[in-house]
């Protein structure tokens, strides 16, 4: 089943303010807006925000609140996300979506985890949420290389704190929480232990979480990011294995599926469509 | 009822074409096209060497269509082998399609596309957003006959070229590209267009200027068919605003016998080539038509059979 782009909604960006942003790092940060259609949208799916007169690039939609306030956890790593991190609250933005296919939850509660690397923790934070609230057993597993770089790091301790998730942050060099990478602990909490297991950030840990997950015969999704376009199915831009429009059919993808995407872990094209290494 | 049609030698399975420039950069879009049932895929267009294209936003909606400003992105023809070998294992039939900054450049790159094993060649001279390439050569009709000639010269597969609609006269644009010796006519590309978002004062698209595809192009694509199949004797290849079996039978009636698919992809998804299919299957059952070839033009004959519907004959 495919999700083309809603005729019932124009796909043009939706001029809002970013109200506030907070510094994870000193290139990460935080941004919030009013947006209501992503603040509904499900968890796992994306949306195009356009910085005018710089770029529009893809993001994995965050936790959201009942105003239907919206977040995104942005790296500064190109002109589009510093130049949002530089101008930061009060800065115009368009976002468009949202877009893709979402988690797919059991449908019983269950125990379900989350684990997230860098700015994949974003996505993760939401599907948390939105697992909560259909009645799921949380966990969060957050990996950085040290603690300072743990991104959402208040934001899920506070959530750990209220007792909606269970946060097991991972540090490589043991400077909090678990000493080591996500996928060990994963591996140390049992893979077994969980009905679903979700996963986005660097393509060698989903590599890794889908695969322990493949063995222990646990359900699995991973969110994958790959240069975008268009962001509605028709560029090509962003399409993986044998055919498969990651704005599309994506970013999720199951490990089913995944098992047929050839490039999974291995390379993603440029915006030439170029096939590089990862 | 039958779909198959034969256009320029090729004989496809149905007349319905993937579009140039939706989801036909990769082998792995190609080869599910196929599998999605078109008749035939046409390339993205492809130039000399790897070009990343425009700045994001790339595209964005309007009302009743899609204004894109790509900037003809593509990792070349020198890099497409990789992409055109799993289109053709497939079993795709496939036309290649290029876009060059002069006849020479496009006779090269027609060539080159030739060899890589496409039944085919489409002539970009109608992108509207690519400074250097496109419209800026294609809507002079001595300049479109120069490249036209110099491709013929160049390979032995047909050539179809792609029209622009942004002309006064798209009928001297075909006869020029006929007299040049192209084989059938595609019509058309995109019209040149701009959105603007009034919030923050400025085009929406990163290259400002774009094209106009989908349904508010369609009447005007359809009037360019309507006048190329009263002026040039080569097929007319429809494009432009397909998105049911009743758009492929206006553009059939207008003088077209074979019909690109392009932005309907976006709101319907690749369902789109079989959902037609049946349509066309459907309505043909009705009117008693057995072949779509019947009723190529039928609109510039006068009255049709209005009133005697279902009925023999």
């Amino acid at each position: 089943m495919e999700h083309a782009a809603s005729p019932a909604l124009l796909q043009r960006p939706r001029i809002t303010t970013v109200e506030r942003l907070e510094w994870e790092t000193e290139r990460h940060a935080t941004v919030r807006f009013h947006d209501p259609l992503l603040a509904e949208s499900p968890s796992g799916t994306f949306c195009m925000v356009w910085l005018p007169g710089v770029d529009e690039v893809p993001m994995g939609t965050g936790y959201t609140d009942a105003a239907g306030r919206v977040t995104l956890t942005i790296e500064g790593k190109g002109d589009c996300t510093n130049a949002l991190l530089d101008q930061g609250a009060g800065t115009r933005v368009g976002v468009r979506g949202p877009y893709g296919t979402g988690f797919r939850l059991p449908e019983e509660p269950g125990r379900v985890c989350f684990v997230g690397g860098g700015t994949g923790i974003a996505p993760m934070s939401r599907g948390a949420q939105q697992a909560h609230a259909a009645g799921h057993d949380v966990t969060v597993i957050s990996g950085a290389r040290s603690e300072d770089l743990l991104l959402l790091h208040d934001h899920l301790k506070d959530r750990h704190a209220t007792g909606s998730l269970r946060y097991k942050p991972c540090t490589d060099d043991g400077t909090f929480g678990f000493h080591g990478f996500t996928t060990q602990k994963l591996a140390e909490l049992g893979e077994g232990a969980f009905d679903a297991v979700y996963a986005c950030g660097p393509e060698p840990m989903m590599v890794r979480v889908v695969e322990q997950c493949r063995d222990a015969g646990t359900f699995c999704e991973a969110s994958l990011e790959r240069y975008m376009k268009c962001a509605v199915g028709v560029c090509d831009a962003c399409t993986v294995g044998d055919g498969l429009r990651l704005c599309v059919e994506g970013p999720v993808l199951d490990g089913e599926r995944l098992a047929g995407v050839a490039e999974f872990g291995v390379g993603h094209r440029d915006a030439a469509g170029l096939m590089h290494p990862w | 009822m039958d779909l198959r049609t034969t256009v320029t030698g090729l004989e496809l399975s149905n007349p319905l074409l993937l579009a140039s420039g939706i989801l036909d950069e990769t082998g792995a879009s190609m080869a599910r096209a196929v599998r999605e049932g078109v008749g035939a895929v046409v390339t993205k267009s492809m130039g000399p060497a790897p070009r990343p294209g425009h700045p994001n936003p790339t595209v964005v909606e309007v009302g009743g269509g899609l204004l894109n400003a790509m900037g003809l992105p593509g990792p070349g023809v020198a890099h497409f082998r990789e992409e055109i070998d799993p289109a053709l294992a497939a079993g795709a039939t496939v036309v290649g399609s290029v876009f060059g900054g002069d006849a020479q450049e496009y006779a090269r790159l027609a060539a080159d596309m030739e060899a890589l094993g496409v039944h085919a060649v489409e002539l970009n001279v109608s992108c509207p957003h690519a400074k250097g390439y496109g419209s800026e050569l294609g809507s002079d009709p001595a300049v479109l006959h120069g490249v036209v000639a110099a491709v013929k010269d160049a390979v032995k597969v047909p050539v179809w070229t792609k029209l622009t609609p942004n002309t006064n006269d798209v009928t001297a644009l075909g006869l020029a590209a006929q007299d040049a010796g192209t084989d059938a006519l595609v019509a058309t590309n995109t019209l040149k267009a701009i959105a603007i978002e009034p919030d923050v004062r400025m085009p929406v698209l990163g290259n400002k200027v774009g094209g106009l595809s989908g349904k508010a192009l369609k009447p005007v694509a359809l009037r360019a068919v309507w006048d190329l199949h009263q002026k040039v004797d080569v097929p007319v290849v429809a494009s432009g605003g397909i998105y049911d079996a009743r758009d492929v039978l206006e553009y059939a009636m207008a003088g077209a016998t074979a019909f690109q698919v392009g932005t309907a992809l976006m709101h319907r998804g690749w369902d789109v080539f079989t959902d037609i299919q049946e349509g066309l299957t459907a309505w043909m059952e009705t009117e008693r038509v057995g072949n779509l070839s019947e009723i190529t033009g039928a609109a510039h004959h006068g009255p049709g059979r209005g009133g005697r519907v279902g009925t023999a004959g």
